[in-house]
């Protein structure tokens, strides 16, 4: 068992949607502590591992909360509805198990399985779905699921062949795995040249907001986001789309839709990876933003880039990732943290 | 209720999808042996146990099988095309986990996702999906899956509020049912034949293998132990006065049989001696085991015992584990009836 496979487990099993990071971070925190001379949880909630240095400021970011769904009805059996926390492909649901933040389980489902098949994927929205959580009645329910309770996919991660790991929350729980590796790998680091700052942040899932302010409290010369991508070398893309694929190193983002990478960080960081014969790949995102996006426009603006897993089925149950890409991701980490910038 | 949980685990670890119901077979036929006479499986893959007795012939059937996928071709990129056992809603299946019975994992998605979403859900088809093992090429993924290697839902069972549970196949409520009577290892004065079907998902010569089963054994009557839908969801259709936690569903008519009248009485003079709340239903589903069995040879006295399920065509249908419970308990006491009966 991979050290990624069992660090993507441990995080995915505690996972909690935007807003409801504080178990995950108390989990990094754990896990971070010694590796660090210092750790805050700010305002927003963000996990910030601080480890000194002379240099320039550089805040990594990997974003701690995943994709769920919050109760805004039960009905008078016991049924729950649900809004979305961050985006979800609502008619593949159907079946689904989910579990609370409190333990408790349940099963997504369509209302009407025939009414569906007249629609489209994307005009099946989370009001066509219900969730059964076993409960007899609205009370049963209200009582262990209220109106505000939250939660996430109850699947494992698994392992799949050509040393590939499938299960949920790749996005951006296999970031924080990347960041975490390399905050290992940097642990006794003579030439510690810059002041590093690794961020989990919350609610990137909902629109970027935890980065937002932890970037401001930083204020650093240098913002890279870790997240994931969207690989493009299924049959589930196009095939005119952005090529990206599993087993090809860790893409580093020219841009994406919400930001375009400077220039001489995007360099910089290409740089580094053929300096030190890290697998990567050049990547441009038509779909999907991350936390460098609103790194890049705090205070007076900072250079940003940003490194991206390739995955396949974002926001699915099982999105799948390359453990051999995993690992070059944290190496790269690890090498922009001590490279002079 | 934790023994029944660990059950449904069990059943669902070892399940096998229509055609390849043998190491759910294996499983059954370990927990079954200490408490018959003889367990053997059929040409068909019928798992049949059997406790012999004098008095009547009694068979007792659930099915043995779920629905699942078999690999079809290995393409490009390491990705494998597959054919479905069964019935699936295919919309719904991107997404979901799967375990190939040589162990391999993968998931199902869906191919030209931004292509299909002008398309209605209902014309997306078993082949517009297609399974990622994680394989680089097609020589590995062939290797790793041959053409042929059935697959099923790779999904836990769980336990949800009270006595509810989550599990991958609809058909476990039934096993589960009849192992708990078969346990109870009552003494009584039949020939008893607890038969777990296979076959019941894709036909066998039309009908599921406990027709085979059935036409071999020659019962003088017969029960069939199944799922039935629940009608106390959104999901529901009108008219289906079932309910999770209910009680066991007494079939009054289904797509395939009405019950023999002797049995219908057997089975709420059953319920009524044990105290079981029952419920009725005119609508007991496609009767899977119950059309094939009743027409079986010279024809069989044949009923239905069903277990309230809801979301049952989906990868976690849920049901109530005092429901199941409850139908063992109610096909102990028809077993006890009927051979009383039989000796009169």
């Amino acid at each position: 068992m991979s050290r990624v496979f069992e660090l993507h487990r441990t995080l995915s099993m505690i996972a909690g949607p935007s807003g409801f990071e504080y178990e995950t971070a108390k989990k990094i925190k754990e896990f971070a502590s010694p590796l660090a001379d210092e750790t805050l949880i700010d305002t927003m909630g963000n996990l910030i591992v601080h480890k000194k240095g002379p240099g320039k400021r550089i805040m990594f970011s990997a974003h701690m909360d995943v994709i769920g769904f919050m109760v805004n009805s039960i009905d008078e059996k016991g049924f729950l509805s649900v809004s979305a926390i961050g985006y979800h492909f609502a008619p593949f649901l159907h079946g689904t198990p989910v579990r609370f933040l409190n333990g408790a389980k349940g099963t997504i489902y369509i209302r009407s399985l025939k009414a569906a098949e007249d629609k489209k994927i994307k005009t099946v929205t989370l009001n066509d779905l219900y969730v059964d959580i076993g409960a007899a009645n609205k009370n049963e329910a209200a009582a262990l699921c209220d109106i505000g309770s939250v939660c996430v996919f109850d699947l494992p991660v698994r392992q799949l062949i050509g040393g590939r790991i499938s299960g949920p929350y790749m996005d951006d729980l296999i970031g924080v795995a990347v960041l975490l590796l390399a905050l290992e790998q940097i642990k006794d680091s003579k030439k510690n040249v810059n002041d590093l700052y690794f961020v989990f942040s919350t609610q990137e899932e909902v629109g970027l907001r935890g980065a937002l302010t932890a970037a401001y409290g930083i204020d650093p010369d240098l913002g890279v986001a870790f997240d994931v991508l969207s690989s493009c070398d299924t049959p589930m893309t196009q095939p005119d789309a952005i090529s990206s694929k599993l087993g090809a190193g860790p893409g580093i983002v020219i841009k994406d839709t919400s930001y375009i990478a400077a220039p001489r960080v995007f360099r910089h960081i290409i740089g580094l990876a053929k300096k030190h014969a890290i697998s990567h790949q050049s990547v441009m995102l038509d779909v999907g933003g991350t936390d460098s996006a609103v790194i890049q426009k705090v205070r007076s603006g900072v250079p940003v880039g940003g490194v991206s897993l390739p995955t396949r089925y974002c926001h699915s149950p099982v999105e799948t990732v390359d453990v051999g890409d995993v690992e070059a991701a944290a190496k790269l980490a690890a090498v922009i943290a001590t490279e002079p910038f | 209720m934790a023994d029944i949980f660990k059950l449904f685990s069990t059943l669902a670890s070892s399940a096998g999808p229509s055609g390849f119901e043998e190491p759910g077979g294996s499983q059954i036929r370990q927990l079954a042996e200490p408490y018959v006479d003889e367990v053997r499986t059929d040409n068909i893959g019928n798992l049949i146990a059997h406790k012999a007795g004098r008095g009547p012939k009694i068979l007792i059937a659930a099915r043995l099988d779920v629905p699942g996928f078999l690999a079809f071709t290995a393409e490009d990129g390491g990705f494998l095309s597959l054919i479905s056992v069964g019935q699936h809603p295919a919309f719904t299946l991107p997404g979901t986990p799967i375990r190939f019975q040589n162990g391999i994992r993968g998931s199902l998605n869906i191919r030209r996702q931004n292509e299909s979403a002008g398309r209605n859900l209902s014309e997306i088809k078993i082949s517009d999906l297609y399974a990622d093992i994680g394989a680089k090429d097609k020589e590995s993924a062939e290797k790793a899956v041959p053409i042929g290697e059935p697959a099923i839902f790779d999904i836990a069972v769980r336990k949800l509020y009270g006595n509810r549970v989550a599990f991958p196949f609809s058909s476990l409520p039934g096993c589960v049912s009849l192992l708990l009577a078969l346990q109870a290892n009552d003494s009584v004065d039949a020939d008893l034949y607890f038969v777990f079907s296979a076959k019941s998902e894709e036909g066998f010569r039309g009908e599921g293998g406990v027709l085979a089963a059935a036409y071999s054994i020659e019962p003088d009557l017969a029960l069939a132990v199944d799922e039935c839908t629940a009608g106390d969801t959104p999901s529901a259709e009108s008219g289906n006065p079932v309910e999770l936690g209910g009680g066991p569903v007494i079939g009054l008519m289904d797509a395939s049989s009405i019950p023999n009248p002797d049995i219908l009485r057997l089975l709420k003079t059953a319920a009524g001696e044990n105290g079981i709340k029952v419920q009725f239903t005119a609508n007991a589903g496609p009767g899977v085991l119950t059309g094939p069995i009743q027409l079986s040879g010279y024809g069989v006295r044949t009923g239905f015992a069903g277990i309230p399920v809801r979301g049952n065509r989906s990868a976690s249908p849920i049901a109530d584990l005092t429901d199941v419970q409850q139908t063992a308990d109610l096909i102990r006491t028809f077993i006890q009836l009927s051979a009383k009966e039989g000796r009169a």
